[in-house]
This record gives structure tokens, C-alpha cells and sequence, in this order.
């Protein structure tokens, strides 16, 4: 159907930007596959301590008990062959505080990637990792003089374990599941943000990622610490080069949000087509914290993700709000995991997918509430929108409650674009492409507009740039 | 016979002797796909609770270690069963079934008999109207998770009910079957094939329900298949007792234009599951299932329904509301699922459940699986108390609080009531849920 290919063609978003690709001499390289030996070298190169690696080692253990837990989850997860992959690469250097010391081809990268564009905006500091190690980092004076700690995750075990030994593998334990504990085993780069009490962060901080070597896992470990009555903002957005064989991205993301605090952390995931993005994000929320998930998920061949919020004090909140977009070749597995563990805890999910030619969609979602509690309350939507013949969505959600004193509500709806919309649309001279791109955008501007601006014009461009050009 | 039947998990061997006297004459595909479904049950694992299927239920209810085939119910308690077999007004016809044997005669008024209905115990059926028994006997698979259990159903079938409506004939009055379960830790296996010809329509009420207030097990299996616009209506309640467990298995087979509407009603049993899978095979073809669950003290009560469209231009509805008292837990899993080419699909799911205490449990996976583009599918689920601004609106014009209560919650069940289209059906459907409040009240 002319149409179809027509939509498809039109909705498709610029993943080039990102296709690209530069030989890097790696100092540090653990080979392929995984083993006992490739932890030992790990921890050897980044001269850990004694603690860690046996965390490590726990955490490859339960890896390798772990089946995949392909009961539930796509069988696409057996095409992963965990013996070809490389865990660990680096430059071996310690990351640059200075753009001047970054080297020049690493910059030219980074140049294509936007971000001393986006230093020079307003941004507060840029941690970008490039494979395993940060390569560059940098906060501005302003942050760092309020006593916040923004540094890659090594750095942040190393010098500042006092405040991250008490979290780490707290909210995610490494047995969670098989990927977090192949994180646990293998994990390097990512950040460690602390955040003193009552600061209240202006600006977001941001981290890239980028996976820069054929069949090479990106195993990034982020623990975020906000402290009594402190605000932070985290955005992370990634883009990865095509490579003709897969490739593992395999976080853990741990939140912690104390007393009064609040965290908002935004993701604007891109990866290329043959990335299986396998994450696993959570949040603890103590009494009268907020955590927000803002998740948009664009890219990759397979990604399962659903951010969880455990309420664990007296009125606190969790949010997440996510979009996902799945084409040819895609599925975009993603969710939202609500624990309620206190009284009078609240959360909220609101997930809109797009499906587009043969893409597919998935919506897991969890809601638990306990009958000790009193007050919780969870609202859940779910919308999907098909663009093509061939799309298709799944919604799996599980809610269990306990008791008379709470209130939950669940709706999901699937739809296809209007032809109405389009047809009037195009009465007033928009092509068709232009007319699917303004209902697409229109399906998820709700949600959008939640993004910081500069996430969500990048997210409207992403859905609109490519469209223009791609229907006569 | 008093020897335990199912001995830990699995049937002992004693129990697959062939019912007495029901056997010689039944024709040999019959009794070979029961041995067939004999060596099925024994080889299906047991069900984990790690299999999606059986997410959130409670598997240590599910053991059922002392059961007992059922024995014939003496002449007294059969003519005590006769005088209790009693729900609607007038009928079309009745068949009484007691511990699966038929305790009175069959009744189908001559009218219909004249012309061509079929009503008539399965047993006869078989020998009888066989082709016809076997073109839709047990053809569609429990894709639901109780694979072992329909096999199970197929080894140890006894009896139940097979009814035909031929081509454009219509049942203007229903027909009803009673199955009574009775003596302690004995088990049923209740079974009705409902089959409509072209342009036909029939309305259908099954009462499975405890003679007494012991333990016992009733794994039944109901099944529709409805002819090209055909239209079906089927309510089943089941009201055994507190004690016992059961396991339903029920599949919906639409063909063009056919329409066809399930009603179920769970009051009783200490654990029970019911499995409604409806099959849209036909184009233009729509389903309403629809559903009511009650229940009290440590009742468990888990539902799964799969809306399967297959064609263009289907629709189904599905309506399942819970009211949860005491301890209770419902469990809720329900798939829309729309194959590739089924466009014009409309497809709606609604659970919801209102919880009456603060020790209640409400589970919910409302699913969707869709294949196609041009759907309208929608799926909600709530869980919540009745609020206090209602409460309020009904006091504040004289309402006591525990009237008020009991009006919210009746009217909450009674909108999936409504859904049967068939006033007699839901007065008797009704009568059952008032005396059901009526006893949690008291």
C-alpha cells in the first residue's frame, strides 16, 4: 500500500545523525566474552577495591544462574551472544577536566554530537561518556561551590565512598534480574551525582552516552543522591553508530531521593537499530520525595525498560512519563514499575507509543499496593497509536491492591490516525506527509511539552525534520 | 467409592475407570480421544506460579488431594435436588443433573422438539446425534493456562448437556440445566456443547451450585459455536459451596455475523477459576462477555478471558465487575487480542472492582495484543471504595450509611446485569445477588 510506505517513510526519524564512526586505539581492552578473569582485569585496570570486585563476582554468579527470562520477554533476547562481546574498553586516561585536553578526534565526535553547543547554552555540566570511561567532564564552578558532586562512577567509589557504599546496589540489588546483574558484574562509566540538603540545582545536568565499538556492551552504573529538601534535574540522551552486529547497553540507574527531595530525570534514548537496550531503572523515594521518569525511547532493536519508583515514605510521589516510537524492525518494550510502600503515596504513568511499519510496542506495567496502607493512589494510561497495517502493540499491565482505603485506575486505548484529521488537513494544502507528522505530533505533544524545552524541540524535530524530506 | 482420587498432584490411575454404565455404546472416537486425553492429563506439568498464566494465584488452594469420584445421590436427596431445581419462570425446557447423572427426565417442550431442537443429556447425544456431537466437541484448545485441566475433563466427563438450534429457529422461551454437586469431597466435571444453526437464537441458564455445604470440585467445560448470524445467550452461575473448588473452561466460536453473550456469575467456592476465551472467527461477527464476582471471607476467585479477533469488522465487549468483602482476592487477566488483517476490530475491556474492606486484594492485568491498525481498542481497569461523596449524596437524603452501601454496590454489579439483554435471565440473576448481599449483610 502506497499510503503505507508513504507513512512509513514519513515518520521515520534522522537516525544518521548519530551513524558514525571513528577508530579509537584502545589502551585497555578485556577481549571477548566474560569470565571470572575479565572481572579480575576490570577491577585490575581501575584499581578498585577489595569490596567491589567481590560485588562483582557475586554479580557474575547470579548472572550465570539467571536463565533469560524469555517466558515473559521477547525471544529476540536469545539472538544476544554473550561470548562475542567485548566488556570493557578504554582510553585508560583520566577523564579531562579541560575541552583543550580532550584529544582532537574524541572532539570531533563529540562536535557531531552537539555537546559544547549545548555547554555553551545553559547548561550546568557535561559528563560524556565515550565507551566505558568518561573522557570528558565538567561542572561549572556554580554547581560544584554548592557542594554538589557530579563525577563518573569509579571516581565517585573511589573518593567519595562514604556516601555512595550506603546506596550502591541498594534500590537495584544485582539478582533483580539477569540484566542488572550482568551490570553489577561488568559495570563502568556512568555517574555519581550527590546533592548537599535543601540545594536546589537550576540547571539540569547532562550526560551522553555513546557506544563506539562493534559488539562492544555499554555497561554504565549511575547512582543519583539527592538529599533532605534538594532538587536535581538529570538528562541523559544517547546516539550510537550502526555496526552490522549487535550490541549490549546494559545499565543500572539507581535513585535516591530523601526527605523532601525531588529528581527529575529525563532519558532520550536513540541508539541505532541493532542496539538491545536492556535497562533497568529505579527510583526510592523517602517521605515527601518526588521522583520523575521522563522517558522517550527512539531507537534500538529491542529495548526493555520500565523505571520504577518505590515509595517508601509518608506522601511520596513517583511519575513516569514515557514515549515510545518503534519501526521497522524495533520493538520498543518499555513500562512503569509503581511500589507503594507507604501511606498516602501517590504515582502516576502516562505512556504513549507510536507504531510504524512493522514496528512494535509494548506496555509492562506493575502497580502494587499493599492492605497495611492507606491513601495510595495509582492512575495509569496507556495510549497506542498504529500507524501502518503491519504495526502492533501489546499493553500487559498488572495491578494488585490491597484494601478499601486506595484508588487505582488503569485505561488504555489504541487508535490509528485519523483519516479524518489528515483529509482535513490536507483540504488546507499539507502533503500527507506533513499531515501525519502534525497528528503524530500532536498524539504525543502533551507529553513532549513535559521534556525541558531543548529535549522537547529536539524530540518535535526529530518527528518532524525527516518527514518534510521524505514524501514528494 | 471413597478412595482418594487425586492423590497429591496427580489422578490416581483407580479414578480412569470408565463411568459404569455409560460406556459400552459410545462410539470409539469418543473414548479413544479420552484415553488420549487421560495420557494428556498425566503428562501436562502441574502449573508454576512463575507461568504468566497463573500469575497472582494462589497455587496451594488449587490442591485438590481428597477428592472422590462422585457417587449417585440416593432417591431422597434427588427428590429434595428436584424440588430446588427451580429458577425461571417458565422454560423451553430442563435437564437436572445430580453428581453428573441425571436425577429427573429431560423436559423440551414439544413445540421446539418439532421442530428440530435437540436438548438433550450429552450421553445421549453421543450415541444419538454423534456426527453433529463431533464436529464441535472440545475443538477449541484452553489457551488460558488449564491445559491439564481440560484434559482432565475430557478423561473424567460423565455427562452434561448438548443442545442444537437448527437453521432459523428461534427459542422464544430459555432452556435451563442444573448441576448439583453433593457428598463430601466429590467431584463433577459438568459439560455443555451449545451449538446455534444459521439465523437461529437461543437463550441457555446453567446453576452449578453445592447440594450441601462440603468440600468438593467441579472442573466443567462450556463451550459455544454459534452459526452464521446466529445469536447465543448464555449465563452461568455458580454457587457451590465455600468449601468446595472449581475450575470452568469456557470458549465462544462466533462464525459470520453471529453474536453471541456469556454471562457468569461466581458466588461460591473457597478457590475458583473461571477461563472465557472468545473466538471471533467470522467477519461482521461481535461477543459480550460479561461477568460478576462476590466474594467474602477468604474466597479466591481468578478470572482470565482472551477476546481473540480474527476477521474484519468484529466487536467484542467484555464487562467483569467485582465487589470484594472480608479477605477476598480476584484476580483479573484479560487479553484483547487483534490478528493481523482483523481491521475495523472493536474491541473494549473493562474490569473493575470495588473493594468493601480493608483487607481485600484486586489484582489486574488488563492485556492487549494488537495486530492490526484499524482498531478502536480500548481497556480499563479500577479498583477503589465506594467514595464518601456518594455516601454522602444518598445520607443526605435519608439513606442510612449501611443501605446506602448496600444500593452503591448493587447498582455497581448490576450495570454488567444489565449487559444479558434478556429481562427473565437477570431477574434471576438479580434474585441470586440480592440473596448474596442479603448474607454478607447479616
Amino acid at each position: 500500500m502506497n499510503t503505507d510506505t508513504d507513512a512509513a517513510a514519513s515518520i521515520d526519524i534522522d537516525r544518521d545523525k548519530g551513524d558514525f564512526h571513528y577508530d579509537v586505539e584502545y589502551k585497555h581492552d578485556a577481549g571477548r566474552g566474560l569470565t571470572e578473569e575479565t572481572i579480575d582485569y576490570i577491577a585490575g585496570v581501575k584499581g578498585e577495591d577489595r569490596w567491589i570486585t567481590d560485588f562483582r563476582k557475586r554479580a557474575f554468579r547470579i548472572f550465570e544462574d539467571k536463565p533469560m527470562p524469555t517466558h515473559w520477554a521477547s525471544e529476540d533476547l536469545k539472538a544476544i551472544n554473550f561470548d562475542e562481546i567485548r566488556y570493557y574498553l578504554s582510553g585508560g586516561d583520566a577523564p579531562k577536566r579541560s575541552w583543550e585536553d580532550v584529544p582532537d578526534e574524541m572532539k570531533e565526535t563529540f562536535e557531531r554530537l552537539g555537546i559544547p553547543e549545548q555547554e555553551r547554552k545553559f547548561l550546568a555540566g557535561v559528563e560524556a561518556q565515550f565507551d566505558s570511561e568518561a573522557a570528558y567532564s565538567n561542572i561549572k564552578a556554580a554547581v560544584s561551590d554548592q557542594g554538589v558532586i557530579f563525577v563518573n562512577s569509579s571516581e565517585g567509589l573511589a573518593k567519595h565512598p562514604e556516601i555512595f557504599r550506603k546506596w550502591f546496589g541498594k534500590v537495584i540489588p544485582s539478582g533483580d534480574n539477569k540484566f542488572s546483574a550482568l551490570n553489577s558484574a561488568v559495570f563502568s562509566g556512568g555517574s555519581f551525582i550527590y546533592v548537599p540538603p535543601g540545594v536546589k540545582v537550576k540547571h539540569p545536568l547532562q550526560a551522553y552516552f555513546r557506544i563506539n565499538a562493534e559488539q562492544f556492551g555499554q555497561f554504565e552504573r549511575t547512582l543519583i543522591i539527592v538529599d533532605e529538601g534538594a532538587e536535581l534535574t538529570y538528562m541523559e540522551g544517547c546516539t550510537a553508530p550502526k555496526f552490522e552486529t549487535t550490541t549490549l547497553h546494559s545499565a543500572v540507574v539507581e535513585l535516591v531521593a530523601m526527605k523532601d527531595a525531588k529528581i527529575q530525570y529525563i532519558t532520550v534514548q536513540n541508539w541505532s537499530a541493532n542496539v538491545f537496550n536492556l535497562v533497568t531503572k529505579r527510583g526510592l523515594a523517602h517521605e515527601n520525595a518526588e521522583i520523575r521518569w521522563i522517558d522517550c525511547n527512539i531507537g534500538s532493536r529491542l529495548t526493555m525498560k520500565y523505571p520504577g519508583v518505590i515509595m517508601k515514605g509518608r506522601k511520596a510521589r513517583g511519575e513516569v512519563i514515557s514515549i515510545a516510537l518503534a519501526n521497522d524492525g524495533q520493538h520498543q518494550d518499555t513500562g512503569a514499575k509503581m511500589i507503594h510502600a507507604a501511606d498516602e503515596t501517590t504515582s502516576n504513568v502516562v505512556s504513549k507509543s507510536i507504531s510504524v511499519g512493522k514496528g512494535r510496542s509494548t506496555y509492562r506495567g506493575q502497580v502494587h499496593i499493599p492492605k497495611h496502607l492507606k491513601g495510595c493512589k495509582n492512575n495509569t494510561e496507556c495510549d497506542a497509536l498504529l500507524i501502518n497495517a503491519a504495526s502492533r502493540t501489546d499493553t500487559y499491565p498488572a495491578i494488585t491492591v490491597r484494601g478499601n482505603q486506595h484508588a487505582t485506575q488503569h485505561e488504555a486505548s489504541v487508535s490509528q490516525v485519523s483519516e479524518e484529521q489528515i483529509f482535513y488537513m490536507q483540504q488546507r494544502g499539507l502533503s500527507q506527509a506533513e499531515a501525519i507528522s502534525l497528528s503524530v505530533n500532536g498524539f504525543v505533544n502533551d507529553l513532549v511539552r513535559e521534556f525541558p524545552m531543548e529535549y522537547s524541540v529536539e524530540l518535535k524535530r526529530l518527528i518532524d525534520l525527516e518527514m518534510e524530506g521524505s514524501v514528494g | 467409592m471413597t478412595e482418594g482420587l487425586l492423590e497429591g498432584k496427580s489422578v490416581k490411575r483407580s479414578f480412569f475407570d470408565a463411568p459404569e454404565g455409560v460406556d459400552g455404546h459410545l462410539p470409539h472416537w469418543y473414548t479413544e480421544a479420552r484415553t488420549a486425553a487421560w495420557k494428556d492429563y498425566e503428562e501436562v506439568p502441574w502449573p508454576k506460579r512463575k507461568h504468566e498464566a497463573w500469575r497472582f494465584a494462589d497455587l496451594k488452594k488449587l490442591a485438590f488431594d481428597d477428592i472422590v469420584d462422585a457417587a449417585e445421590v440416593d432417591e431422597a436427596e434427588g427428590a429434595d435436588l428436584i424440588t430446588r431445581s427451580v429458577a425461571l419462570e417458565e422454560n423451553a425446557g430442563r435437564i437436572i443433573f445430580a453428581n453428573d447423572r441425571l436425577i429427573a427426565d429431560p423436559l423440551l417442550d414439544a413445540e421446539f422438539a418439532q421442530k428440530g431442537v435437540i436438548f438433550k443429556p450429552l450421553s445421549q447425544a453421543l450415541v444419538e446425534d454423534t456426527d453433529l456431537v463431533r464436529l464441535s466437541f472440545m475443538q477449541e484448545p484452553a489457551r488460558l493456562g488449564s491445559v491439564k485441566f481440560a484434559a482432565l475433563h475430557r478423561a473424567r466427563l460423565r455427562d452434561g448437556i448438548f443442545l442444537y438450534i437448527p437453521k432459523d429457529v428461534s427459542l422464544s422461551r430459555s432452556v435451563e440445566v442444573f448441576h448439583w454437586l453433593s457428598g463430601e469431597n466429590a467431584a463433577i466435571f459438568p459439560h455443555s456443547l451449545i451449538v446455534s444453526g444459521p439465523g437461529s437464537s437461543a437463550a441457555i441458564a446453567e446453576y452449578i451450585a453445592s447440594a450441601g455445604r462440603q468440600p468438593g470440585f467441579c472442573g466443567g467445560v462450556t463451550d459455544l459455536v454459534a452459526g452464521e448470524n446466529s445469536r447465543l445467550t448464555h449465563v452461568r452461575t455458580q454457587n457451590l459451596s465455600e468449601q468446595a473448588h472449581s475450575l470452568h473452561v469456557s470458549s465462544s466460536l462466533a462464525a459470520d455475523g453471529a453474536n453471541i453473550r456469556a454471562f457468569v456469575l461466581n458466588l461460591g467456592c473457597k478457590w475458583s477459576r473461571s477461563e472465557s476465551i472468545a473466538r471471533l472467527s467470522g467477519e461482521g461477527a461481535g461477543t459480550d462477555m460479561l461477568a460478576v464476582c462476590i466474594p467474602e471471607d477468604s474466597q479466591e476467585m481468578d478470572m482470565r478471558t482472551l477476546q481473540l479477533h480474527e476477521k474484519t469488522h468484529t466487536t467484542s465487549n467484555l464487562l467483569y465487575k467485582n465487589a470484594l468483602y472480608d479477605e477476598a482476592r480476584t484476580i483479573f487477566a484479560g487479553l484483547i487480542m487483534v490478528e493481523e488483517g482483523a481491521q475495523h476490530t472493536d474491541a473494549y475491556q473493562t474490569c473493575r472492582n470495588l473493594l468493601m474492606s480493608d483487607q481485600c486484594e484486586a489484582n489486574s492485568m488488563p492485556g492487549l495484543e494488537i495486530n492490526a491498525d484499524q482498531v478502536k481498542c480500548s481497556h480499563g481497569s479500577t479498583a477503589g471504595p465506594i467514595t464518601d461523596d456518594e455516601l454522602f449524596y444518598l445520607r443526605a437524603r435519608g439513606i442510612p450509611e449501611s443501605a446506602a452501601r448496600q444500593l452503591m454496590t448493587f447498582g455497581f454489579v448490576k450495570g454488567a446485569v444489565d449487559g444479558i439483554g434478556h429481562d427473565a435471565l437477570e431477574k434471576v440473576v438479580l434474585e441470586k445477588i440480592d440473596r448474596r448481599f442479603r448474607r454478607i449483610l447479616s
